[in-house]
């Protein structure tokens, strides 16, 4: 009883419980309440700019919002791909296709944090986690039958999006972030192909870009910017003129076109 | 990029086989159906991402080589 009672705060307080060594103290309390009044949702402006504040109406304006910005539209990329060079070797796509081990689940199950939050399906890592010895052989042998075949079951990469607040005030849908909340099976899935495709990044990723590849740093491009703002800044002579653009793409993520995916990858 | 089909299959059962429901104040509003779009949240997504912006790196490098964009030196 006791044990369930420290669980479920635990888990409610998201913050790193056990790494931080604390207790089930008033720390942890107040930061599971006051999360949970300032992720709530009280009002929203529709894409008219009316105030909406019913429980059905903020419904329907998150709902529309998703619904509108995850639609597919028509897109002629040919003149991106025709510049996109085969790079990945007989090679690199054996070792990406090669027979999955069952330690490579193992290492994606437990290099995830156990208190992340759960999917739809409500089991959290820390699950996978501590029943691994049990259920580690069926979920190697269901992951792999499901990639042999191609095809995952329906219900597998049902995924939740939780909105959290970003900036100082919230007025639209545009001030919530959407977090995807998988489940976790999925995860383990996503996480060993991950673990794969990260080795053969240095071969098809140029130089310059530098983030999230092994190896290279984000901050070498944020030096390369100061270098080059610093030229211009200091050059006087010369008939050259320069000019920089920093560049900002809103909602990156939600806009990625599936079939020009899809296309630099074949 | 000449990824092997069967790695490409992969990628795209991870990314199509998505959906979607949004969680309004603890309730779920639902199903949202997908055309578009990678999830902040699962583990590939930020290699997905720079993948498809190797796209504009290879437009830049192809202007490069056409000479209608040169590099300049910084940093001597």
């Amino acid at each position: 009883m006791r044990n369930n009672y420290y669980a479920y705060w635990r888990q409610r307080a998201k913050a790193h419980w056990y790494r931080d060594g604390d207790r089930n103290t008033i720390f942890f309390h107040a930061s599971a309440t006051s999360r949970k009044k300032v992720n709530r949702i009280l009002s929203l402006d529709d894409d008219a700019g009316n105030k909406v504040t019913s429980e059905q109406g903020l419904k329907d304006v998150a709902w529309n919002y998703f619904v509108n910005i995850f639609q597919q539209q028509a897109s002629d990329f040919s003149s991106v791909i025709n510049v996109i060079h085969p790079s990945i070797s007989v090679n690199d796509n054996d070792i990406l296709t090669t027979p999955f081990t069952k330690a490579e689940f193992r290492d994606a199950i437990f290099s995830m944090h156990p208190d992340k939050c759960s999917g739809p399906n409500g089991y959290s890592p820390g699950f996978y986690q501590h029943f691994w010895n049990l259920c580690g052989d069926d979920i190697f042998k269901e992951c792999c039958g499901w990639l042999d075949t191609g095809q995952f079951p329906p219900d597998l990469n049902i995924t939740n999006i939780a909105l959290i607040p970003k900036g100082s005030s919230q007025v639209s849908m545009k001030d919530w972030r959407p977090i995807a909340l998988c489940n976790v099976l999925y995860k383990i899935i996503s996480k060993v192909l991950a673990n794969r495709l990260k080795n053969v990044l240095l071969q098809c990723i140029s130089d310059n870009q530098s983030a999230f590849v092994p190896g290279r740093s984000i901050l070498d491009n944020a030096m390369v910017a100061i270098e080059v703002l610093h030229f211009m800044k200091a050059k006087t002579r010369g008939e050259d003129r320069y000019l920089a653009l920093k560049l900002d793409i809103s909602k990156a993520y939600d806009r990625m076109d599936w079939n020009y995916l899809m296309a630099v990858f074949t | 990029m000449g990824f092997h089909h069967r790695w490409t299959h992969w990628m795209r059962m991870c990314v199509e086989s998505v959906d979607y429901s949004v969680l309004v104040n603890g309730e779920q509003v639902g199903p949202i159906i997908l055309g578009r779009g990678l999830r902040q949240g699962d583990p590939l997504s930020p290699y997905l991402f720079i993948i498809c912006a190797e796209g504009l790196s290879s437009l830049i490098r192809d202007a490069e080589t056409r000479g209608t964009l040169t590099g300049t030196k910084v940093c001597r």
